[in-house]
This record gives C-alpha cells, sequence and structure tokens, in this order.
C-alpha cells in the first residue's frame, strides 16, 4: 500500500507541476483587463508554450512561490527542478477563465497531455509590481486528482 | 485495489460535498454581503449552515450542476441526496479571497470540520439571472486530497 501511495504520489508531483504548462494557449476567456498584471499571468503561459525560462525569470517575483495540494509554498530553485520539465508532457492548455481585480487573479482551465488525458485546474495568482508573487494550484477533475476516473 | 479506490471515492464524496458547509463564516465576508451577486453566493453557504434546503432551491438556477473532482456536473437530486447530508459537519468556512467577473465568483475559503481537521477549497460560480448555475470546488490542501489526509 505504501507502494501505491509513493505512486500515486508520484505521478501528482508530476502533474501538478504541469498546472499552466502547454502549447497553445487559448485567446481571452474574459472582458477587458488586459493590464500589466494579465500580460505577466497569459506571459506565464506563453512562457511555457516555448519553453523559454529566461521568460519566466522576467515576470516572476523576488520570493516567488508555488503551491499545490502537495507542494506547500516551493521557491523558484524547487520550481525549476520539479516543474519545469513538465511541460514537455503537456499537448495543449485551453484558458476557460480568467478573472482579475487589482493584484489578484483567478484562471481556471483545460489542460490536455500528450497522451490525452485532461487536467483541469485553478490558479490563484498574487501579483506586485506586475509581476507574479505567488501561484496556488488547486485540482479539479481529471488527471490531477487520482480519483477522478478520468 | 478496487475496493482501496471505492474507499477512497467514497471519503472524496463524503468531503467535496461538505465544500462551503459550515456554522460560521468569517473573514472576507463584505463582497458577499454588498453586492447582489455577493448575497446570492452568502446564502449558498447560509443555505447549507442552516441546513436550509428551501433556501437552496429559491438560489439554483433550473439546470444547476455541482462538480468536483469527483462530482461531475451532478443535478440537484444528486446534491441532495449526496451533499445535503453532510451538513453541519464543517465548523468553521473563513473565506480568504472573493474575485467576482461578468457571471463568475471565484471564492478561496480555508475550513475546518467538527473533527479539527483541516481543508481549502477554491469555490467557482456561475451566475445567471441571479440565481447560481454552475457550481465547481477546486481542491486544495488538507483532506480532500486523498495524500494530504494527516493534514
Amino acid at each position: 500500500m505504501t507502494k501505491f501511495f509513493t505512486g500515486i504520489l508520484l505521478v501528482s508531483v508530476l502533474l501538478s507541476c504541469k498546472a499552466g504548462f502547454g502549447q497553445t494557449v487559448a485567446p481571452p476567456a474574459a472582458g477587458p483587463q488586459n493590464g500589466p498584471n494579465e500580460k505577466a499571468i497569459r506571459a506565464y503561459y506563453t512562457a511555457y508554450e516555448k519553453k523559454d525560462w529566461s521568460v519566466m525569470e522576467q515576470i516572476l517575483a523576488d520570493g516567488f512561490t508555488f503551491t499545490s495540494p502537495i507542494d506547500d509554498h516551493i521557491d523558484l530553485k524547487a520550481y525549476k527542478e520539479r516543474c519545469w520539465p513538465n511541460a514537455y508532457k503537456t499537448k495543449r492548455f485551453d484558458v476557460d477563465r480568467l478573472v482579475i481585480n487589482g493584484n489578484d487573479a483567478f484562471v481556471t482551465y483545460n489542460g490536455w497531455t500528450t497522451d490525452g488525458k485532461l487536467f483541469r485546474n485553478t490558479e490563484y495568482f498574487k501579483m506586485k509590481d506586475g509581476k507574479i508573487m505567488s501561484n496556488e494550484c488547486f485540482f479539479g477533475s481529471g488527471v490531477n486528482f487520482p480519483n477522478s476516473g478520468k | 485495489m478496487t475496493k482501496f479506490f471505492t474507499g477512497i471515492l467514497l471519503v472524496g464524496f463524503a468531503l467535496a460535498s461538505q465544500a462551503g458547509f459550515a456554522q460560521t463564516i468569517t473573514g472576507q465576508t463584505a463582497l458577499l454581503e454588498n453586492t447582489p451577486k455577493g448575497k446570492i453566493i452568502k446564502a449558498w453557504y447560509t443555505a447549507w449552515e442552516k441546513n436550509d434546503w428551501n433556501l437552496m432551491t429559491q438560489i439554483l438556477a433550473s439546470g444547476f450542476t455541482f462538480s468536483s473532482p469527483v462530482d461531475d456536473h451532478i443535478k440537484i437530486n444528486a446534491v441532495k441526496e449526496k451533499c445535503w447530508p453532510n451538513a453541519g459537519k464543517i465548523k468553521t468556512v473563513d473565506v480568504q479571497q472573493v474575485i467576482m467577473n461578468g457571471d463568475a465568483v471565484f471564492v478561496i475559503a480555508n475550513g475546518y470540520t467538527t473533527a479539527g481537521k483541516f481543508l481549502r477549497n477554491c469555490d467557482y460560480f456561475t451566475i445567471k439571472d441571479g440565481e447560481i448555475m454552475t457550481y465547481e470546488c477546486f481542491f486544495g490542501p488538507g483532506i480532500n486530497y486523498p495524500n494530504n489526509s494527516a493534514k
């Protein structure tokens, strides 16, 4: 059983780190919110689309953290090690909803792995001076959640 | 293994269905109290808090669906059957963040069960003509996620 749990955990780590990584980015799904914060958030996804870490470094604020049900405020170094390589395992990324209020934003997306599996998550961004201070990923249906049956 | 999965699934249903059920609601509730859409969302939490199914039926649109990682667009009858009996098992809900835009309302809330277990969810509502059309629960850390059961 321990081995089984470990297996789930490893899969989950890989999948959670894929949050926002895609080869294509859908057009804007929400209204006129084209300020610097939305640009940075969309650049975050574009960075993964193009596998361009230098873009990512430009839009992440000092002290950036990434959180998910299985990542507790990991820093930039851990994020690059654990998450960045997963860009190559994501086929497509469609933004379903993007809403921004000041320095807070939510993005809900449908992601598709290279083998056609869905992962649907909501990410909560905190912004500072036009850069991303933190990203907290909440798991919806799909392969991120072990028992969703998808 | 099948039995194990089923066990997790059942726990998942129970927990997912508890989303938003509370005996107390604290935190950033001003938006929920001072805007038309916010009042509808507040009524959602209040209905769970007070176990008021009549109030719930007043704020849900025709065709309402409830989703979570383990609930795929279930309808109102299934919500009442699966979820409603869990009302009262969440002791507190602390609203951390609310953003509204168009028909969308996002809420992040921390909760503690009556047994003292932690959960943190992101609730995504869509509103149509003053009623809740869809509810979708996204799981953060805590008991909703199988490998975080120790939290």
